[in-house]
């Protein structure tokens, strides 16, 4: 639009919201009164021609049809509905740990959304969504209330054991390390959560690492009923004797910032983080104690070595889909494979590896075509960016508990990063540093160098400030803000 | 007009709750909230296909049909935010029905005989007779927009909001408009 076109559509906007009416135009605007005259008409024209309302028995006979309508959707959903099952599953670890449900609903509504599997929920260890379960896991910890996390950690830490005493005497070596690692990151990052959090009436930290300490112990005795290698158990127990003899415990002051991730944020002097748990030589020693008769072991199969190729359909954090078969980049006891391009939804990717299963291989090189078919459809992988602030590993390849030990390879693995729920949060803000803010004890991620940055509206933003922020929980477990609405200002 | 969309006899915080609870499939909340948007999304839905009053009563029940279906899928935040939500699949359904019609053209016969049928007001009928051949000059996005400006009170951010463009662009559009209607309306009857 053109001035003179710009102030004519201001003022039929004054007409149109009530704030001018035609006269008061016209006299004020002498120079446009005629075009200004011929535009209102139209304006009025309009408006008389706005169709009248549906007759109220219309609407209520409608209504009626409707409310059937949903009540028999309501009926039909539960034996087919995914969002049921994830809410169903939603329930069931509400009902054992106590996360707060309103966290656990973001993630449910946002997977149910996401076109998620149900099934991914119920993955057992080996299967190629069981990654997928233990991140969903990780994220509904995340957006837990800070209190919650070390029954949240160690309730899901038990899911591991229960894993672990059911797969049976000729479970991959790979897999009993995975759910292994698995637990063991469980247990730690549950005692660097208690660690973070001051004690106060209804939280004292000893008693919660004397409850994890006693848990563990039992799981140890369920891991030997089972004839499943104690090792993780060994190591986390270690870990919890150390930590009880430490100085924090022992009254010092709880460590800031700590998000609840790393074992790091243990006190002085630093509990040896435990070993990865490698690739059990032999994971199922003994016979089980079921009289069922030991199946003889079978010979290793040699390592199948394949070349697949086509367009990424999907891209999950730490593999990515070409046709049925998922590729792994990241698992333990493997090596990172070597990316050449970035991969992205639609790009055309060349891949060879280990067979794992008839629709799992193991990357060792991943290249992808220069030229992307789509590199705007989808989320595009994106290289991850480093968090300002600790956060949790997420699962799976790195939930080692290991220190950090130089890559195997110099050249870093661009890892994709998408968004895996929303979230909205307010209350008062507890630290800011321009980068990050912190809010009832989350750190908020404000935006980076690939990032446009959260829209900040309101009054100032800074510590004290009373806002509301809403934004993504990405697959690293950062929460990324997107809009902050400041309602009292800074301090 | 324009100061925000037709009043409710209940308040923000009543609907917002009602929404909250359709969410989970409450029947008679659903219902509620059905009461009031149905009208809105038919008045709306009737003045982009050009009057039909049963077909847009059809079409304005298969957008809570589509809604209900969605539901699981829809993150509530507020009430602008579901308004958002039930225009757009009020559009798709629109853009649908256009498409199976095969007739993206404003339907002048059609908008005539509803005038005849809802109005006895004749000076009116023929001014919209008239107003109907110029409304057929816009382009499909004027003539969105134009319907939700005039049969919803809505802003131009809460347009913006429902058509994916920036508010600037929602106000260029209707200016040019109503200049198209200007211009057509004085070749029709001058």
């Amino acid at each position: 639009m053109n001035r003179s076109e710009r102030a004519i559509a201001a003022l039929l906007d004054t007409y149109l919201d009530g704030t001018a009416d035609r006269q008061q135009l016209i006299s004020q605007n002498p120079d446009r009164a005629q075009d200004l005259a011929a535009y209102l008409a139209v304006v009025d024209d309009l408006r008389a021609a706005r169709p009248p309302d549906p007759e109220p028995e219309t609407v209520q006979i409608r209504r009626r049809e409707f409310e059937l309508q949903v009540e028999r959707y309501a009926a039909e959903r539960p034996e087919t509905g995914l969002l049921r099952a994830l809410r169903g599953w939603a329930e069931s670890l509400l009902a054992q740990t106590r996360v707060a449900a309103v966290a656990l609903s973001l993630v449910v509504v946002v997977l149910a959304g996401s076109g998620v599997s149900a099934a991914a929920l119920v993955a057992p260890p080996g299967s190629p969504l069981y990654g997928y379960k233990l991140t969903v896991e990780r994220a509904a910890i995340q957006l837990a209330d800070e209190k919650d996390r070390p029954a949240t950690y160690i309730e899901l830490a038990e899911r591991r054991i229960s894993e672990l005493t059911s797969l049976g005497p000729d479970a991959s070596p790979d897999v009993v390390a995975r759910v292994s690692a698995s637990y063991q990151m469980l247990v730690e990052d549950g005692l660097a959560a208690i660690n973070s959090l001051q004690s106060s009436g209804d939280f004292d930290p000893g008693n919660a690492i004397s409850n994890y300490e006693q848990r563990v112990r039992q799981h140890g005795e369920q891991l030997e009923s089972f004839a499943v290698d104690v090792e993780p158990v060994s190591n986390t127990l270690e870990l919890i004797q150390q930590l009880v003899s430490s100085p924090l415990l022992a009254g010092a002051g709880p460590q800031k910032g700590d998000t609840g991730a790393v074992p790091e944020a243990a006190p002085t002097p630093t509990p040896t983080p435990t070993p990865v748990p490698t690739p059990a030589p032999t994971p199922v020693p003994t016979p089980a104690p079921t009289p069922a008769p030991t199946p003889e072991p079978t010979p290793e199969p040699a390592p199948e070595v394949v070349e697949i190729s086509g367009e990424i359909s999907d891209i999950g954090r730490g593999a990515l889909r070409i046709g049925q078969t998922t590729v792994l980049l990241e698992a333990e006891g493997h090596p990172p494979p070597t990316i050449t391009g970035e991969p992205s939804v639609g790009a055309t990717a060349t891949v060879t590896g280990i067979r794992q299963d008839e629709s799992t291989v193991m990357a060792r090189t991943v290249e992808v075509a220069a030229e992307s078919s789509a590199p705007t459809a989808q989320p595009t992988a994106t290289p991850a960016q480093t968090p300002s602030t600790p956060v949790a590993t997420p699962d799976p390849p790195t939930d080692t508990g290991q220190a950090p030990t130089p890559a195997p390879t110099a050249e870093p693995t661009p890892v994709p990063v998408v968004a895996l729920a929303d979230f909205e949060y307010s209350g008062y803000v507890q630290a800011y540093d321009g980068d990050t803010l912190t809010i009832d004890g989350r750190v908020i991620f404000l935006g980076g160098d690939s990032d446009p940055g959260a829209t900040v509206t309101g009054a100032e933003l800074g510590v004290g400030a009373l806002i509301e922020v809403s934004g993504e929980l990405l697959s690293d477990l950062r929460l990324r803000a997107r809009t902050i609405s400041v309602k009292v200002g800074a301090l | 007009m324009g100061a925000g969309p037709i009043s409710s006899a209940r308040t923000p915080d009543e609907l917002d709750e009602l929404i909250r609870r359709s969410v989970e499939l409450d029947r008679e909340a659903f219902g509620l909230v059905y009461e009031e948007f149905f009208p809105q999304i038919h008045r709306f839905i009737e003045y982009r296909i050009g009057g039909n009053r049963h077909i847009a009563e059809d079409l304005a029940s298969h957008v809570f049909m589509l809604a209900l279906r969605a539901i699981g899928k829809y993150q509530h935040r507020s009430v602008a935010g579901f308004r958002g939500w039930i225009f757009r699949i009020a559009r798709n359904a629109i853009a649908d029905h256009f498409r199976r019609s095969q007739d993206l053209a404003y339907d002048i016969e059609s908008h005539a005989r509803h005038l005849v049928d809802e109005s006895d007001d004749y000076e009116r009928i023929a001014t919209s007779d008239i107003l109907g051949r110029a409304l057929e000059a816009l382009t499909p996005e004027q003539a969105e927009v134009i319907a939700l400006r005039f049969t919803q009170d809505l802003s131009h951010r809460e347009i913006a909001a429902i058509v994916g463009k920036q508010e600037n662009a929602v106000r260029a559009l209707q200016f040019r408009a109503i200049a198209t209607l200007r211009r057509r309306l004085q070749e029709l009857d001058p």
